[in-house]
């Protein structure tokens, strides 16, 4: 989306993200393992797997906060630790929803690694978060304390801080959790749009039929990568059975083969 | 009395100016700080610091008899330590924060206890360490107090925003490459400061009240942090110059006058609230 990436050169021929045989160990025990990917700028990526299989290990790998035991990260050719232009969205961002904030104070957050220290946010800095809530739809609510706000215009505020950061590479750990179907369809329609742009996003999620509808690429984790590629290519039932066990259902149904997965409560017995 | 004369009284002793002058300061470093120490729910921590600040209290007491300015490095000492090793537990230990907390609060404060009744006719100036003793403040003394509490708005003012954003949303932090830990410490060593300078104001056993009363007034009040930040010292600077008068005509210990001002004010903010429903 920028050209100006403070913290990091970007080779222009690279690709936005390069990862190669990533391996992360937590606890002692590997939560990731293998994982090799290409995203060109402007891509788009979706991490599907059951509950424990990597997906937020991943994304955080990404995002420069956990160290990989193994493998390479690249992004725009630079190791990912240098990048203000990566934005990570957690699942549930830990924010006290309480903070005496209004939906614009939390969008010119995103401009505070631009700014730099000892130095105040100014006109240019709100023209542009201004310029990013209207981007994501949220224009009318820039003066609204964020304690207002729904499921939906919470995860629109957090991608206008995304857009006000100046990110070109956004990472969005399951960003449809909570939310209905109207706000889950708004927000796949945006990040469509956003890599239009030339954004490139990485978006775990657990809605395999939104996967299909709306990302050019898959990537089916169990740990270990258990398939890549166009979604129609990945969810077939042998790489869904491998990947989810016993919590697929395959059914056979007059439409075509019905996915049931249980991805809730691994630990529950059955 | 006329009104003149209710403001000019008390104001010809310098020992009442000193002390009014002291208060308003420390009360408004301690809003400053203790607005952030409320929104990051480390109010229990504000307390325990100031407690586990006694045992140095006493030791400067013991070893140079007299000497209230000494006393007052000490306290600032142990209380830097003791944040810092607060901060450290809390982080590293396997118990919960708040128990990590809570039990090193308790010893520290038993330490000081334990400290300053070896000494003969304790009593009085244990007294003074518990509840604060204002109205002795030196001119030396005033000047330590506004000059920390100087001190500490103007770094919480330099470091504004990336403090607001750090508190609200650590792990965005983080990814922005700010200095998240340096900063978690750096509020810790801001906190022990106020709470030393609220020492001679409050005391030990009251200065949790300023860190919190005035915020939480602030936060009933304001709807974005800079009005909340305006807004609890604003609440502080008033009680502590309410407290002192109420002090000195009612002839009430100082340290509790302003905290019951303080606290007159966060009822009126939270009746506020309450009138619209």
């Amino acid at each position: 989306m920028s050209a100006r990436c403070p913290g990091a050169i970007h080779s222009a021929e690279a690709p936005a993200l390069e990862v190669r045989d990533l391996a992360v160990v937590r606890n002692g025990r590997p939560a990731l393992e293998g994982v090799s990917f290409v995203l060109e700028k402007g891509g788009n990526l979706a991490v599907v797997g059951p509950n424990g299989a990597g997906k937020t290990t991943l994304l955080s790998a990404l995002a420069g906060l956990i160290r990989p035991s193994a493998g390479t990260i690249r992004v725009f050719g630079q190791p990912p630790g240098r990048h203000l232009c990566l934005a990570y969205l957690p699942q549930r961002p830990a924010v006290e929803w309480n903070f005496p904030a209004t939906v614009l104070d939390v969008v010119l957050m995103g401009r505070v690694g631009q700014v730099g220290l000892l130095r105040r946010l100014g006109p240019a800095d709100r023209a542009k978060a201004q310029e990013a809530l209207e981007r994501v739809g949220l224009a009318s609510l820039a003066r609204r304390p964020i304690r207002e706000l729904s499921g939906g215009e919470q995860q629109r505020m957090f991608l206008a801080r995304a857009l006000a950061q100046e990110a070109s590479v956004l990472l969005l750990d399951e960003p449809l959790t909570g939310l209905d179907a109207p706000a889950q369809e708004g927000i796949l329609v945006l990040l469509g749009e956003l890599t239009g742009e030339g954004l490139t996003v990485v978006v775990a999620l657990h809605e395999l039929d939104l996967v299909a509808r709306h990302f050019s690429q898959a990537l089916l984790l169990r740990t270990r990568p258990v398939a890549l590629g166009a979604p129609p290519e990945v969810f077939t039932p042998a790489a869904l059975r491998a990947a989810y066990g016993t919590a697929l259902h395959l059914l056979a149904a007059p439409e075509g083969t019905l996915a049931l997965g249980e991805a809730c409560c691994p630990k529950e017995p059955r | 009395m006329n009104l003149v004369e209710f403001f000019a009284a008390p104001l010809r002793h310098a020992f009442f100016v000193r002390a009014l002058l002291a208060a308003m300061s420390a009360a408004a470093a301690c809003a400053a700080v203790g607005t952030f120490l409320v929104l990051r729910g480390m109010t229990f921590f504000g307390d325990a610091l100031a407690h586990a600040v006694l045992p140095g209290v006493a030791l400067g007491y013991l070893f140079h008899r007299g000497s209230r300015t000494a006393v007052f490095w000490w306290a600032l000492g142990t209380a830097i330590l003791a944040s810092l090793g607060i901060g450290w537990v809390s982080r590293r230990g396997r118990l919960k924060e708040d128990t990590a907390i809570g039990i090193v609060f308790v010893g520290m404060f038993a330490l000081g206890i334990g400290l300053i009744s070896t000494v003969r006719g304790y009593a009085v100036d244990l007294v003074h360490f518990l509840f604060g003793n204002v109205l002795a403040v030196s001119p030396f003394d005033l000047g330590l107090v506004a000059g920390l509490s100087l001190g500490v708005i103007l770094v919480i003012l330099a470091l504004y925003k990336e403090l607001a954003l750090a508190t609200f949303d650590p792990l965005f932090a983080r990814t922005l490459r700010l200095p998240t830990e340096f900063m978690r410490y750096l509020l810790l060593v801001l906190a022990a400061v106020t709470v030393v300078t609220a020492l001679r104001v409050v005391g030990v056993a009251l200065a949790l009240a300023m860190l919190v009363v005035p915020p939480a007034t602030g936060l009933l009040w304001g709807r974005r942090l800079p009005a909340v930040l305006t807004l609890a010292v604003g609440f502080a600077v008033l009680s502590g110059f309410w407290g002192l008068f109420l002090s000195y005509y009612a002839g009430m210990a100082p340290g509790a006058a302003v905290v019951l001002v303080a606290t007159g004010f966060f009822l009126l903010a939270l009746l506020r609230i309450i009138g619209r429903g």
